[in-house]
């Protein structure tokens, strides 16, 4: 139970080639255990996106390597990558990312379709989690016709709706205002606390980064040499 | 995702730009039309065809002739023989068959076959009471032959009256007032005898027949006059001169043999099975003609599918690369563009080929009828099930062949496209 649940080797990431070439990354390790709820925090364009990207083996890294339960993510099949996501991971991002032409049930319906599980099931287990974040009465709206607040919801409600172990949110209430964002920020701490899913979450909020269990602070593609995160050890 | 969940989100995807999707289906609905249309011309006439020769029964006679009725490929000099100034008038496009050659080919029959040999009609003019004398052309008895009439009755053969049925254009000219007035009256015939000179056969004009795009526009009798047209052919001809034949037939139980038997002889012979084959070459010609015109529109309307889809995924990138973040795999996401494909090429063509039965069914009898074909039996256009069920099927696979490259493209996509799209 010590062994961690996820964790980053080393990782480098670089854009462009040539004149262009920017490593966004330079080396960076961190781990975390099952339920942890980590915070990556860091100024505009530091590269916590392209890390919590790598962690969620949504992009592959040009260095080093990250592992999800003890397992080398980079020499995974591309079908057991996407499984991993489809199964293991939830994904919350600053743009909802909804399917606008889609109902709100269909979009949180979406990973369940995905992987397989029967259209009853499917609809059950959506409106089971849209009545925990609130939004049973719209489950048969279109996704276009809800507000901000009720959209990134909608996203959370998709994210857990195939029982993720990690969710990832990069800026999750960033397009939100004060009191929505508050809800989703509660929501997520919830799941984290009551569901034990590990929390990886990028803020530019120091309240939002306060509540998590660890802090992780990226300066120019590597973790900032005084962050107590860093020198936790990595294994 | 089950297969009702891909075809759901293939439907939204298709019409996600109506329009686009409307013009898409339109293209493989002008091919597969065409394919439709072709195909019920091509069974129609061929059904009619080989509903003839059964009708004909024929199948056991082979006709025999000096050259080839499609010797136009192959004409050449004839050397003239002195006693062939008796075959006078003759037709001889497919040359002539004398006494010498009759004895040829009935030495190659089997003691079971029997044979007729056919003298030619030498008809020139009629005319109606002394009037005007209009070339008339004859083109043979045809039992049973019948006719779209305006006035009058079809010709009988149970009479010993020679009766004949004129086209209508005719009528004023040769003196009558009108169509009704020409029924029940005579005209004289003129025929050119062996002897140079020429008689006069009377006949009944019993019925007057619509003029018409195809057929009907000349004069034909029955079979009372055909007799009396060849007597007068053949009047003044001395005993000992020489005879001539148009053609001879020949029925048997194996037309195969004697065709070839006769043929060896150097004969040009012709069984109903191949004459109609020579029909259906030719229809089939026109039929490869027009699969290959429908083939090109197919063609093109691929690559408007390519086309079509290669535009949707563009502008479905980050959708695309959203499901692959959740999880979908790159096969899936091919198929869905696949599907989508699959689906345009269905609706095309089943669409088209609904509207090419509807057209044919409506049209068929229209055309027919227009050209004045009234031939009981012959549907221009007949669909069989198997030839529809296999237009939608190709086309589909048509469809799934364009959908390749967009499908290969999108599989390519990964959730970093979606992600990156909005920076
Ligand atoms: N696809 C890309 N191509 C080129 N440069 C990129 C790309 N993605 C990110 N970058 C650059 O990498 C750096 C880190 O980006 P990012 O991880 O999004 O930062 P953050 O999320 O911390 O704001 C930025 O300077 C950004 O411009
Ligand atoms: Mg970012």
């Amino acid at each position: 139970m010590n062994a961690p649940q996820l964790e980053a080797e080393d990782l480098e990431k670089v854009y462009g080639s040539g004149e262009n070439r920017f490593r966004a990354l330079k080396g960076v390790s961190l781990s975390a255990r099952t339920g942890d709820s980590l915070a990556i925090v860091g100024r505009s364009g530091s590269g916590k996106s392209t890390l919590l990207h790598l962690l969620g083996a949504l992009d592959r890294p040009d260095g080093g390597r990250v592992r999800y339960e003890g397992e080398p993510v980079d020499t995974m099949s591309t079908r057991d990558q996407d499984r991993m996501r489809n199964r293991e991971f939830g994904f919350v991002f600053q743009q909802f990312h909804l399917e606008e032409r889609a109902s709100v049930l269909e979009n949180v319906a979406l990973p369940m379709m995905i992987a397989k599980v029967p259209a009853k099931e499917r609809r059950e287990r959506a409106l089971e989690v849209l009545d925990r974040l609130g939004l049973a009465d719209r489950a048969d709206e279109n996704a276009a016709n809800l507000s901000g607040g009720q959209r990134q919801r909608v996203a959370m409600a998709r994210a857990l709706a195939n029982r993720p172990r990690v969710i990832f949110a990069d800026e999750p209430t960033g397009a939100l205002d004060v009191e929505n964002g508050a809800t989703v920020a509660d929501l997520l701490f919830e799941l984290n606390r009551d569901d034990g899913i590990t929390l990886v979450l990028i803020t530019h909020s120091t309240d939002l980064a306060r509540r998590c269990g660890r802090r992780v602070t990226i300066v120019d593609g590597e973790l900032a040499p005084d962050d107590p995160a860093a020198t936790e050890p990595v294994r | 995702m089950t297969p009702r969940d891909l075809l759901r989100s293939a439907g939204r995807n298709t019409f996600r730009r109506p329009l686009r999707a409307f013009l898409t289906i339109v293209a493989i609905a002008i091919g597969a039309f065409t394919f439709t249309v072709t195909s019920g011309l091509g069974t129609g006439i061929n059904t009619y065809i080989d509903s003839q020769t059964r009708a004909v029964g024929a199948s056991r006679t082979v006709q025999v002739t000096g050259t080839s009725v499609m010797s136009f490929l192959n004409e050449r000099m004839e050397v003239y023989r002195d006693d062939m100034d008796t075959a006078r008038g003759m037709d001889v496009g497919s040359g002539i068959l004398g006494e010498e050659d009759l004895q040829r080919i009935t030495s190659a029959l089997g003691p079971d076959d029997e044979y007729s040999a056919n003298r030619q009609v030498s008809a020139l003019y009629y005319s109606h009471d002394g009037g005007q004398r209009y070339r008339f052309v004859y083109n043979g008895y045809w039992p049973g032959k019948t006719a779209n009439l305006v006035a009058g009755d079809q010709l009988r053969d149970d009479t010993d009256q020679a009766q004949l049925i004129v086209p209508s254009y005719a009528t004023r000219p040769l003196g009558f007032a009108s169509a009704q007035d020409a029924v029940g009256r005579t005209v004289e015939i003129g025929v050119l005898g062996q002897d140079g000179e020429v008689r006069t056969v009377p006949g009944t004009v019993v019925g007057v027949q619509e003029k018409s795009l195809i057929g009907g526009n000349l004069p034909f009798g029955n079979q009372v006059l055909d007799d009396a047209l060849q007597d007068a052919s053949w009047a003044g001809s001395a005993e000992d001169d020489a005879q001539w034949y148009s053609s001879v037939l020949v029925t048997g139980e194996d037309p195969d043999r004697i065709s070839r038997d006769v043929a060896a002889q150097g004969y040009a012979t012709a069984t109903a099975e191949q004459t109609v084959g020579d029909y259906k070459s030719i229809v089939n010609g026109i039929l490869l003609l027009l699969n290959l015109l429908a083939g090109v529109a197919i063609v093109a309307a691929m690559f408007g599918i390519v086309n079509t889809l290669m535009m949707s995924i563009q502008e479905r990138t980050r959708q695309i690369g959203m499901f692959r973040a959740l999880g979908m795999g790159r096969r899936r996401v091919f198929s869905s563009v696949a599907l989508e494909a699959a689906l345009l090429g269905v609706i095309g063509s089943v669409v088209a080929v609904a509207l090419g039965v509807l057209a044919g069914r409506l049209l068929g009898p229209m055309a027919l009828d227009l050209a004045g074909l009234d031939l009981p039996g012959l549907e221009l256009f007949a669909f069989d099930a198997t030839s529809l069920v296999a237009i939608v099927l190709g086309v589909t696979v048509a469809a799934l062949v364009a959908a390749l490259p967009p499908a290969l493209r999108a599989a390519r996509m990964d959730p970093m496209d979606a992600l990156r799209e909005n920076r």
